[in-house]
């Protein structure tokens, strides 16, 4: 909200500057975004009176204007607008005036006609961004009068960044009475009176929804000159609060809106058929609002009706078939409380927000309509002219909000406060916040004024003596360290352990949006039952993702678009799964790689990255828990990947993750050369970790055999280590895959692999013997169990 | 090549008698052709092959040896230690020119190890942590160190956890500044991390002190919002926690994390879930205070809020106002490390553009 200064000070006097005004104000929660000075325009900009306007002979520049400035000598002025008229006052700039522009304005001759001065548009006055034509001034208004004084030009406007608690602020006179909180200044309303009737006519009102509406006020002003145009002052401080000019009485309800905060809206009368009732929408009712939107009406919609039915969606907007016009000679000016969450939700609702909507959310004072009305029509006869008549008002008092008495505890606001407050200087906040104030054995009881909203408990009170006294009057405790345990369990990593392997393995850890594209992501993880977003802010950006991949994959593809050759990123995030109605959130860890295996050497030749550097990545991930097995590389199919390259991770009975290339359709869907890795893990089988338990350190030496055994290629090299494990036994101590061959002297089906079996006993020597006949064994378990034998 | 070996290094008594004779005179000439042998050597299986045709069994001065006792009882003991000595200097040389040999040797392999220790070395490529997570480890860091809690929550959040616990009910104003994604009706992303605050207060008894970091989501994107963004919630509640803990608590955060004695100011606001509220504001980092671009000239930066938690999310919690105060605040993460790090567009920490990732390796 926009305030102008000279507005300001005719409501409060206080003694400081604005900018002082400003930095209070913020102290006080009433947070200023801008102090920002009305420019003040040139001293020889003036008003000027059109005495007499005629076409110039040349076509081109169709006015030569006569003008009085107030001086005896008139002069004469050429102009190019078409909007001036014998009669008409209008801005004028002398010779020697600088526009804001910086235009500087000399007498002339154009074509012919000598031009003493220029005519100029609001927008030349630099008061708006694009004006048509000159700027029309008061009628009235004296001959050579500086434009600065006429408009009120030397002005400071401060721009106010209200939080939704503050409904009572969002007026003049709220910040006038905040502004006398913090200034210990004193408020002074203009006299609002109300004006002797000279008509009696009046409108029965019926509240038939009386929590939602318990209190309208109407009044009739008949005779109204409707098309009067609002005086310079009033145009000028709806201007400067960033609303438009419409005509004189939409003008009037807009400044008494923002005077006072109160809403208001005028009715054609004579559209109107009977009285008014408020009620709640009948089935199948329409409404054309002054904007023209068509409304089919909701029932429990917040209506003003007359007897031919619906006639304003109240608190939002005026219907269009009984707005005035400039036939309208009598008008019904309606003030009205609505409830907050009422107005709240019709508005949201039908997805309209107002400025009358916006102040009945946040809650418009329910003893102001009265006074809104008169100030309107006081407006009215002062601008217009127009004969009022007396203002009616149907209430129902139960269902008006009303303040109660709150207690406030002494030792409550000490403690939260973590400071001592003096009695005296707790009344005067209170005071100077306009609540009354009572002294109770342990605090005091306080009752806020009716327009305090936001003044509900003692907590409220807590903070209203917080904010007036300011912040920075309570002290700041250094932190105190409470004694909790540390929810930290050894047998558990941080995921920032896995993340510094991947960094330190040369991956850079990506954060990519957890909402994805619901066409890739079906090519990744197709599923039955997505989770999709009801209002996505594009359709590729619709599903919650239930991978990483899809992220992470066009994160590659975005570098590779940038000619980035050697590719690793990782993530650590969530992923959305649903069965049914019951989702779940999961923490995983994934990558991609792409791109040679090493980052580039000067005595290696670049090679590409493959299976085995991907594996490698994985293994030290599953490695970090410290399980010597447990974790199994099974080869299975996923739609993205490969289907010769690709691998299921489990642990026992459980699937862990996934491994592999990602399969050519995928890569050419992506557009994408070169090959492409991916695995994708859930974090908790990353990070569950064990506890080491001693094992005696051996002392007596260990023996290595190395065994060539020939199998089927069928055999897993998994299985191979697997069955030669159990045989070996207990004294095995470490199992190296040497040398995997395939070629010469092996059939094509079979393939040869040399594992080196360390075998050491804990407490003795190992004969020979011994591991003649234990490798005996593991050979005899190796033909029996999977077909293999002895490589000669 | 060693120094050139005396012809005769020994001088025993009757030295002269005994060189007039025939032993005298072989034992000198092997003694003199060893020493240029030795001089000559240029490999270390030369000398020992000088060594065995000297001192082997079948050696020359193995044999004069032996053939000390063909001599007459009074020569054999001056002939006997000349020949020892004669032994022991060739012995002395050989290792001297042995040593040498080594010497030369050594370096000479060295020199043909010679290599530019000034090329680069062999690497894998180093990774990065992306900045918002650097940040938020720094962050989690500060606060455990006093004695906080890191919890998390569900992304997937459900109106009365992100909403009206938090004394957000459905018509109040601060649900149009959501911005919310909605999955079906009642079920949201969640909008902040403050859920976290409610989740944790069901289930645990106070006194509490947490935070909770995590992802948090709003429908809205441009220039200075992304949909998706990282906050950290905090939450302590004791029987005597108060505004002046809450000040402490955060000056402290602050001037840890940026490493300096900002200045700190705080300032009245509103959330509906705590009260009194505050925005908490520090003095600009890049201009000191003065006023530049990014603190549009005021000199403070606003940074987080904060405030008292409120009586009704007590209530929706079960948690004894009369008996309990507490204070919660919630900070961006990526406010913080743009201010931290200078970066000046809030979109690349979404863009994953590895030119960007590499800078904060």
């Amino acid at each position: 909200m926009i305030i102008s200064e000279n507005w300001l000070r005719e409501w409060v006097d206080f003694d400081i500057d604005i900018e002082s005004l400003g930095d209070r104000l913020t102290g006080a929660g009433l947070e200023v975004g801008g102090v920002i000075p009305v420019r003040p325009v040139s001293q020889r900009i003036v008003v000027a009176k059109i005495l007499s306007a005629r076409p110039h002979a040349d076509g081109n520049t169709p006015w030569v204007c006569e003008i009085d400035v107030g001086r005896a000598r008139k002069l004469q002025v050429v102009c190019g607008a078409n909007n001036v008229w014998a009669g008409m006052a209008a801005p004028v700039a002398l010779s020697g005036a600088e526009l804001p522009g910086g235009q500087r304005v000399r007498e002339i001759e154009i074509h012919g006609e000598a031009s003493q001065g220029m005519l100029c548009s609001a927008a030349e006055l630099g008061l708006e961004e694009r004006s048509d034509g000159i700027m029309e001034l008061d009628p009235g208004a004296e001959a050579g009068r500086i434009i600065n004084t006429q408009l009120d030009l030397d002005d400071t406007l401060l721009e106010l960044e209200l939080t939704p608690n503050r409904g009572d602020c969002l007026s003049i006179l709220g910040i006038a009475r905040e502004t006398m909180a913090v200034t210990r200044g004193s408020l002074r309303k203009p006299s609002i009176r109300r004006l002797r009737a000279q008509h009696d006519e009046r409108l029965p009102i019926t509240l038939e929804v009386p929590g939602e509406c318990p209190r309208y006020t109407g009044q009739i002003v008949r005779n109204v000159a409707i098309s009067a145009r609002s005086p310079d002052w009033l145009q000028e401080r709806l201007r400067r609060s960033g609303l438009r000019n419409i005509d004189a009485l939409v003008d009037i309800t807009n400044y008494v809106m923002l005077e006072l905060g109160q809403p208001m809206h005028a009715f054609d009368r004579s559209k109107i058929t009977g009285g008014i009732t408020v009620r709640h929408a009948h089935k199948g009712e329409r409404l054309k609002l002054l904007d023209g939107t068509r409304l089919r009406l909701r029932s429990k919609t917040l209506l003003i009706a007359d007897e031919s039915g619906p006639v304003a969606l109240a608190g939002i907007m005026g219907g269009a078939n009984t707005a005035i016009n400039s036939n309208t000679q009598d008008v019904l000016l309606e003030a009205a409380f609505f409830s907050p969450s009422r107005t709240a939700s019709t508005a949201r609702g039908y997805n309209m927000q107002t400025d009358a909507s916006f102040r009945f959310e946040r809650g418009v004072d329910p003893q102001l309509q009265v006074m809104a009305v008169q100030r309107a029509s006081q407006l009215i006869s002062q601008i217009g002219g127009g004969d009022c008549g007396p203002v009616f008002t149907a209430a129902d008092s139960r269902n008006l909000p009303k303040r109660r008495p709150i207690q406030l505890r002494k030792g409550r606001l000490d403690r939260v406060l973590g400071a001592r407050v003096g009695g005296r200087r707790i009344r005067k906040v209170f005071e100077s916040l306009n609540m009354k104030t009572e002294v109770i054995a342990d605090g005091w009881k306080i009752t806020a004024p009716s327009y305090r909203f936001d003044i509900l408990g003692e907590h409220d009170l807590v903070e209203e003596v917080a904010r007036i006294v300011g912040f920075e009057f309570f002290p700041t405790q250094l932190p105190r360290v409470l004694a909790s345990g540390r929810e930290q369990q050894e047998n558990r990593l941080t995921p920032d352990r896995a993340r510094d392997l991947l960094v330190d393995r040369g991956y850079h850890e990506a954060i990519t949006y957890s909402f994805v594209d619901p066409a890739l992501h079906a090519r990744i993880a197709p599923e039955r039952n997505q989770i999709l977003l009801q209002n996505p802010i594009a359709a590729n950006m619709s599903q919650m993702r239930s991978s990483l991949w899809p992220g992470l994959l066009a994160a590659l593809t975005g570098n590779a678009r940038r000619q980035v050759r050697r590719i690793r990123l990782f993530e650590i995030g969530r992923v959305f799964l649903s069965h049914g109605r019951d989702r779940r959130e999961i923490d995983r860890i994934a990558g991609v790689l792409t791109g040679p295996r090493r980052a580039q050497s000067w005595d290696t030749p670049s090679r590409g990255a493959d299976y085995f550097d991907l594996k490698g990545d994985v293994e030290a991930l599953l490695a970090l828990g410290g399980y010597q097995d447990g974790f199994e590389f099974q080869p299975r199919e996923h739609k993205a990947l490969h289907p010769g390259q690709c691998a299921m991770v489990t642990r026992g009975e459980r699937e862990v993750g996934w491994l592999g290339q990602i399969s050519p359709e995928l890569r050419e869907h992506l557009d994408l050369d070169g090959t492409i890795f991916v695995f994708e893990l859930d974090l908790d089988a990353v990070l569950d970790a064990v506890l080491p338990i001693f094992r005696t350190v051996s002392r007596y030496p260990a023996v290595a055999r190395d065994l060539s055994l020939v199998v089927k290629n069928s055999v897993a090299a998994d299985a191979l280590r697997e069955c030669i494990r159990a045989a070996a036994g207990e004294l095995l101590t470490a199992l190296e895959l040497l040398d995997v061959y395939q070629g010469k002297g092996i059939p094509k089906t079979h393939s040869s692999l040399t594992y080196r079996l360390t075998l050491q006993a804990d407490y003795r020597n190992l004969t020979d013997t011994e591991v003649d006949e234990l490798i005996v064994k593991v050979v005899g378990a190796v033909t029996r169990e999977l077909s293999g034998e002895l490589r000669t | 090549m060693g120094k050139a070996a005396p012809a005769f290094p020994f001088f025993v008594s009757g030295f002269d008698t005994l060189m007039k004779n025939e032993l005298g005179k072989r034992l000198s000439a092997i003694v003199t052709e060893a020493t240029t042998a030795i001089a000559e050597a240029s490999a270390t299986s030369d000398l020992e092959k000088i060594r065995v045709d000297l001192l082997g069994r079948q050696g020359s001065l193995t044999a004069l040896l032996k053939s000390v006792g063909t001599l007459p009882e009074a020569k054999r003991r001056s002939f006997g230690l000349a020949v020892n000595e004669a032994k022991d200097s060739v012995n002395g040389q050989l290792e001297q020119r042995r040593v040498a040999l080594a010497t030369s040797q050594r370096a000479a392999a060295v020199e043909q190890e010679v290599i530019d220790v000034t090329l680069p070395g062999r690497s894998t490529g180093q990774g990065s942590v992306h900045p918002i997570t650097r940040s938020r480890r720094r962050i989690e860091e500060i606060f455990t160190r006093i004695g906080f809690n890191v919890v998390h929550g569900p992304e997937i959040e459900d109106d009365f956890h992100n909403f009206e616990a938090l004394n957000i009910p459905p018509d109040h104003p601060a649900r149009a500044m959501h911005d919310t994604f909605y999955l079906s009706p009642g079920i949201v992303l969640r909008t902040h991390t403050s859920p976290v605050q409610i989740r944790y207060m069901e289930t645990q008894d106070p006194p509490l002190q947490v935070i909770a970091p995590g992802r948090v989501y709003r429908c809205d994107s441009d220039v200075t919002h992304t949909p998706m963004f990282h906050q950290v919630e905090g939450l302590a509640v004791d029987t005597d926690i108060s505004f002046a803990d809450l000040k402490g608590v955060l000056t402290f955060f602050i001037r840890e994390f940026f490493e300096q004695d900002l200045p700190v100011r705080f300032r009245p606001s509103y959330f509906p879930f705590t009260e009194p509220s505050a925005e908490v504001d520090i003095g600009c980092v890049f201009c000191k205070g003065g006023g530049c671009r990014v603190c549009q000239q005021s000199g403070w930066l606003e940074i987080l809020g904060c405030g008292m938690v409120h009586p009704e999310v007590f209530r929706h919690v079960g948690i004894d106002n009369d008996q309990y105060t507490g204070y919660a605040f919630g900070l961006g993460i990526e406010r913080l490390t743009m201010l931290r790090y200078g970066v000046d567009d809030l979109r690349l920490f979404f863009d994953n553009e590895i030119a960007f990732l590499r800078q904060f390796s």
